[in-house]
């Protein structure tokens, strides 16, 4: 106990004697006052938000200083050493559509942002993020076209996919169905299986290894029927040449662009019906669900009783609503019976034609309405699973 | 190993006994004067060019061939677990080589393993820390070092005029991945002055300069399987934008130049008061391969005295040296904005002050003893601190290292047999650290593994017996053998040494 007093005072004498107060330099660093204006104008409607935060990274230390945005206010304020910064925004939105709140996130980013001064003013515009974005039918072009002469044209019809997301999707693997039933025709289909899938036997699927065809948020594809030029065999028709993907039509109209990736059917060769009456479904087969499997799966077949008394049969596929990601019922305006999908999937319908056999309706497309902006400028459209609200109906096609 | 080394100790000194003599033959007294512990604390002190003449009495040229073996269980990841190697070195004196004229020169080469670095693919991390090229694998070190330097003074009367030069090259690679290649070379000059201020007191004033150069290179030949190159900014932080790829796209230059000063007041006889005031300070800067701006600068300063006093009374010598070394290091790191598209690279756009390293050291140390034989109890006090900005990282430590170091030296066969026992430990008194840093990650454990070891207490022994032989007047061969053990680090170290004193 001694020797350990002893020892004690040795030290106590030793940190008397140091000069450790010589250790307390202050670390020197630049600073800046940054004012970080939080830019909403690319937002439409009405909308409020809430929990609004920026985060600002030093990307060389990677030091991360947060700030929130008060309510009412449109400007952050920070003190930041000098630096080169990535800030990023996150924040809540409700935005009111159709009379409902649709609550969303909104986001901003912007990279590479030099803080070398005494103030700087840094300008951040937001964008929509949806976290259960995917792709949907941004425009389908069914109806066709005219010639001068006045006589159908099938082969240019499309398909507009976008990528409504924040995030790069992948078109690999994609399949789209196209419904046995029609919107014009309720019937009494037994097995009655619409609350748990879509009944479809035109149905393809985009090839690709898993990463080979990506879309970036706010991106867009064209799935086109023929991918020419039609142009020059219809002036009355649109250039398709720089399609994406074709469909394999039937072999007496199918005109095949070597340029363009082929589609691979699953079951038959889809023919949209150029007067709308049908509903289209896109989605992915589960993980490692090959087509052949897909088909043993799901072999359907169902029968109506008809007018004069006969029961029809019928084979086809039913298509999981599980597996499906946006579904549009189209019809036309005064000839709809009923959706020939769950209102799961859709809640309405959109249209080209007017009347049934509407020969104004060649030449015209439903389109999804925007609802913002992605990153990047890049629009975000409106996807509440109603397509009467959701799509402008008999639009002009964006694709000239 | 200790019982070991008490046993060798322990015969050694009970033949010295039986042996010991008063005093020792004329042809051996220049060896003792390069043995004997309480003169090398005196001979230390003279180091400086003015101070050179009165350094030794008697004129020497030591040649020798040494080889060191050294493992460590616990060890610092960046200095590795120990080298192996052989050392070939001269350190000739020669006083009077022309009248009132003292000549000394200095060649070394050095051929060793640096076993299981980890986390710095530098060299010479002592003088370019914290800011070293890291990666997690690392691995041995292949390193040769070659070192000259040469001096003379000339006394004037009272006058003493000096100047001294030297050079030192350090080759180091890896034949494995990762493939560090690094070249340094480190060229330095002092002058000296020194008056005699009464017969037996020289006042002298030393100035130097010194150019430092390091080109660094990392290079894989494995495709797969390559580790993340990170530039460490102090405490393992790095700078994320220049840091994470496993290519290194050029070279790792680092260049250190300095000055020192030095004031001293000295005995020619060595028995009297010592003191000296001494001031070195270096700054260095890193530039990495995607900017030709400065990623790094820093300055290293080491502010020093001494106060000693040394005398004989008839054959009874003692002394005590004190000295203090207060060494402070700030370091600077740049940002940078990677802006390829416009101005095709890195640009610097701003520097911050983010790192701090602080170690000062107090040395108390005395000797006494007879000519034959003695002690030197010593006590070292020494507080480290560094830090790092953001995140902030700390670690701290005050440490204490008492020991005693005995020595006896006797006449065997007309030669000088020299036999030492040192006994330390230390103790930590005072530690935090805060580093601030996910755990389970490998930098983690760097920074919590170099810790545990700054921190350890360990009890170190350590044992030396040489025997200086005469062969004739010119030529006197010697054998050392040195071993060294620690617990709690479980640190060995064993050399042999083959020499030749001219």
């Amino acid at each position: 106990m001694k020797n350990q007093s002893l020892l004690n005072w040795l030290y106590f004498g030793l940190m008397l004697f140091s000069l450790s107060s010589c250790m307390k330099d202050e670390f020197l660093e630049s600073r800046s006052n940054v004012l970080i204006k939080v830019d909403n104008s690319k937002l439409v409607g009405e909308y409020t938000i809430e929990n609004v935060t920026v985060q600002m990274q030093e990307i060389n230390t990677q030091v991360i200083t947060s700030s929130s945005l008060g309510t009412g206010k449109d400007t952050v304020k920070a003190n930041l050493t000098y630096g080169t910064y990535t800030a990023s925004l996150e924040g809540d939105i409700t935005l009111k559509v159709n009379g409902n709140d649709k609550k969303m996130k909104i986001k901003a980013r912007k990279s590479n942002l030099v803080v070398n001064s005494e103030t700087t003013n840094i300008s951040l515009e937001t964008f929509l993020s949806d976290p259960s974005a995917n792709f949907v039918f941004k425009e389908i072009f069914f109806t066709g076209t005219m010639t001068p002469e006045g006589k159908q044209y099938n082969g240019d019809k499309y398909f507009l996919i976008h990528n409504n997301s924040s995030d790069t999707l992948y078109a690999d693997g994609l399949f789209f169905a196209q419904s046995d039933f029609l919107t014009i025709t309720k019937r009494d289909y037994s097995p009655d299986i619409m609350k748990d899938a879509v009944t479809s036997d035109g149905i393809f699927m985009l090839p690709g290894t898993g990463k080979q065809y990506p879309i970036a948020p706010g991106g867009d594809f064209v799935i086109a029927n023929n991918a020419i030029n039609h142009k020059e065999a219809n002036p009355n028709s649109i250039d398709l040449s720089n399609a994406n993907f074709e469909i394999e039509l039937i072999g007496t109209i199918n005109i095949d662009n070597p340029q363009v990736p082929n589609a691979i059917n699953i079951s038959g060769n889809m023919l949209m019906h150029n007067q709308g009456y049908t509903a289209y479904v896109m989605g992915r087969l589960p993980e490692g669900m090959s087509p052949e499997k897909f088909k043993s799966d799901n072999a359907y077949t169902y029968s109506y009783v008809a007018a004069n008394g006969r029961t029809m049969n019928f084979d086809s596929y039913k298509v999981p609503n599980n597996y499906i990601i946006d579904a549009v019922n189209l019809s036309v305006k005064t000839g709809f019976e009923w959706l020939v999908t769950a209102p799961t999937l859709d809640m309405g319908w959109s249209y080209a034609g007017l009347v049934k056999a509407d020969k104004e309706r060649y030449g015209k497309a439903v389109t999804r309405k925007p609802l913002g902006t992605l990153v990047d400028g890049k629009q975000f459209l409106q996807d509440t699973n109603n397509s009467t609200v959701d799509f402008n109906p008999a639009t002009t096609p964006s694709i000239k | 190993m200790i019982r070991l080394l008490s046993i060798v100790v322990f015969v050694c000194l009970s033949f010295a006994v039986v042996k010991a003599q008063d005093s020792l033959q004329i042809h051996l007294q220049g060896i003792q004067e390069r043995t004997d512990q309480a003169a090398a604390i005196r001979n230390n002190l003279y180091k400086s060019p003015a101070l050179r003449p009165f350094q030794y009495k008697q004129s020497m040229t030591p040649v020798d061939i040494s080889y060191i073996s050294e493992n460590k269980e616990r060890y610092n990841y960046q200095l590795g677990s120990g080298d192996k190697g052989i050392k070939i070195a001269t350190d000739s004196y020669m006083k009077d080589a022309f009248p009132n004229m003292t000549l000394w020169g200095n060649a070394k080469y050095e051929n060793v393993k640096v076993q299981n670095l980890k986390f710095n693919e530098t060299s010479d991390f002592e003088l370019v820390f914290p800011y070293v090229i890291a990666d997690s694998v690392g691995g041995n070190l292949n390193m040769e070092t070659y070192q000259f330097s040469g001096g003379i003074a000339k006394e004037y009367g009272d006058w003493v005029f000096a100047g001294e030069a030297g050079y030192k090259a350090n080759l180091s690679h890896r034949k494995i991945d990762p493939r560090p290649n690094n070249n340094s070379s480190d060229i330095y000059a002092n002058l000296g002055l020194g008056y005699s201020i009464t017969s037996n007191s020289v006042l002298s004033v030393n100035f130097g300069a010194r150019s430092y150069k390091q080109r660094n290179t990392l290079a894989f030949v494995a495709e797969i399987g390559r580790p993340s190159i990170y530039h460490f900014n102090g405490l393992a932080s790095y700078n994320a934008l220049l840091s994470g790829s496993s290519e290194s796209s050029g070279a790792n230059l680092y260049a250190v130049n300095g000055f020192n000063a030095k004031f001293s007041l000295a005995p020619k006889n060595q028995n009297g008061l010592f003191a000296e005031a001494a001031i070195v300070q270096n700054t260095g800067e890193r530039t990495l391969p995607l900017s030709s701006a400065s990623a790094n600068n820093w300055t290293d300063q080491i502010i020093s005295g001494k106060l000693g006093y040394f005398n004989e009374i008839a054959d009874l010598r003692y002394g005590a040296l004190a000295t203090i070394d207060l060494q402070t290091r700030k370091g600077s790191e740049g940002l940078f904005n990677n802006d390829g598209a416009n101005t095709g690279g890195y640009t610097k756009i701003s520097e911050i002050s983010s790192y701090r390293y602080y170690n000062f050291n107090y040395n108390l140390e005395a000797y006494f003893g007879k000519k034959d034989w003695s002690i030197k109890p010593y006590a070292n006090y020494s507080q480290l601190k560094e830090q790092y900005i953001n995140p902030f990282r700390e670690q701290v430590a005050d440490i204490v290292k008492v020991g005693v170091q005995g020595q006896y030296l006797f006449e065997l066969n007309e030669g000088l047999f020299g036999i030492s026992l040192n006994l330390q430990k230390q103790k930590v008194i005072d530690k935090k650290s805060t580093f601030n840093i996910s755990q389970g990650i490998a930098l983690a454990d760097l920074l919590n593994h170099n810790y545990a070891y700054l921190t350890s207490e360990p009890f170190q022994i350590a044992a030396e017996a040489r025997y200086d032989f005469v062969l004739s007047k010119q030529i006197k061969p010697f054998v050392k053998a040195h071993a060294q053990t620690s617990t709690e680090i479980k640190q060995k170290y064993y050399s042999l040494s083959l020499g030749l004193m001219f």
